[in-house]
């Protein structure tokens, strides 16, 4: 199962080993996906929270595909804008929507329209611990 | 009946309440700034899951009466959700007793260890959305 992951869920699962992001991104049953553009905002703000970034590195290596994304992103923020609150999140619903993804994994749900991403785009937003209730779920 | 209002210090963590399944309906409850305080309107529907939350001690153990109570459920419903192994309680010689963790999840919509988690992540949340924000500004 393809589920894209919002930077915030890859930089919790770094900070902490017994959040729920850490356990979503060691599901099996899952591929993580992420854009390059996400990775390049990853680098930057591992940077200044001191993490290492062997960590980041050897986690997107060992779990993520990284989905490429068309179009420069002042155009697809743009394009996307209609999905989010703040224009310069749109870039994460681009990577979702262009992965085909069905789920679209944050913890930042005020900063999306949930309604227009799950009605327009047919990709459900939730949190790693509802992600993997319903993971149990199955 | 208008939405109960909770005051809170500035910096208390209000993320607890998101973690309700119908977030939507908290993301658009109003907020009223004052002073270093502010109020939060939440919906009744959302009101009873505090007051029961709240009232959950996860020390503590509950009798299917309570349980029942607490959910809202007939005696022999909660009885029969034991039987199906829906609510994992322990018999103890003939009465049985429901620790506070296996009724989270009728709460929150989580089990109690994701909820757990969930909660382990959001204390550092605040710092990695800043440096988020940040970051995707100077993109």
């Amino acid at each position: 199962m393809h589920v894209f992951i919002d930077s915030d869920v890859v930089i919790s699962s770094l900070l902490s080993s017994t959040g729920a992001a850490y356990f979503l991104l060691n599901q099996s049953q899952i591929k993580p996906i992420i854009s390059p553009v996400s990775l390049k905002e990853l680098t930057i703000v591992t940077k200044r929270m001191s993490i290492a970034s062997q960590k980041l590195e050897l986690l997107v290596k060992e779990r993520f595909e990284v989905f490429n994304i068309t179009g420069e992103l002042k155009e697809i923020r743009q394009e996307y804008a209609d999905y989010v609150t703040d224009i310069n999140d749109a870039h994460i619903v681009v990577g979702a929507h262009s992965a085909k993804v069905k789920y679209l994994i944050s913890y930042n749900l005020k900063h999306f329209k949930t309604d227009n991403i799950k009605g327009e785009l047919d990709i459900l937003l939730l949190t790693p611990a509802l992600f993997l209730q319903y993971l149990r779920s199955q | 009946m208008p939405p109960q209002k909770i005051l809170y210090e500035e910096g208390v963590d209000t993320s607890f309440f998101l973690s309700f399944k119908d977030d939507i309906q908290i993301k658009e409850a109003h907020r009223l700034i004052r002073g270093n305080q502010y109020s939060i309107d939440i919906p009744d529907h959302v009101w009873y899951h505090v007051i029961m939350l709240r009232t959950i001690d996860t020390i503590k153990a509950y009798t299917p009466e309570q349980v029942a109570e607490m959910l809202q459920l007939s005696k022999n419903t909660v009885y029969d959700l034991i039987n199906r192994g829906e609510i994992v309680a322990k018999k103890i010689g003939k009465l049985y007793r429901i620790s506070a963790p296996s009724i989270f999840f009728f709460f929150t919509g989580l089990d109690y260890d994701l909820h757990q988690a969930d909660q382990e992540d959001r204390k550092r949340l605040s710092s990695v959305e800043e440096e988020i924000t940040k970051a995707r500004a100077q993109l």
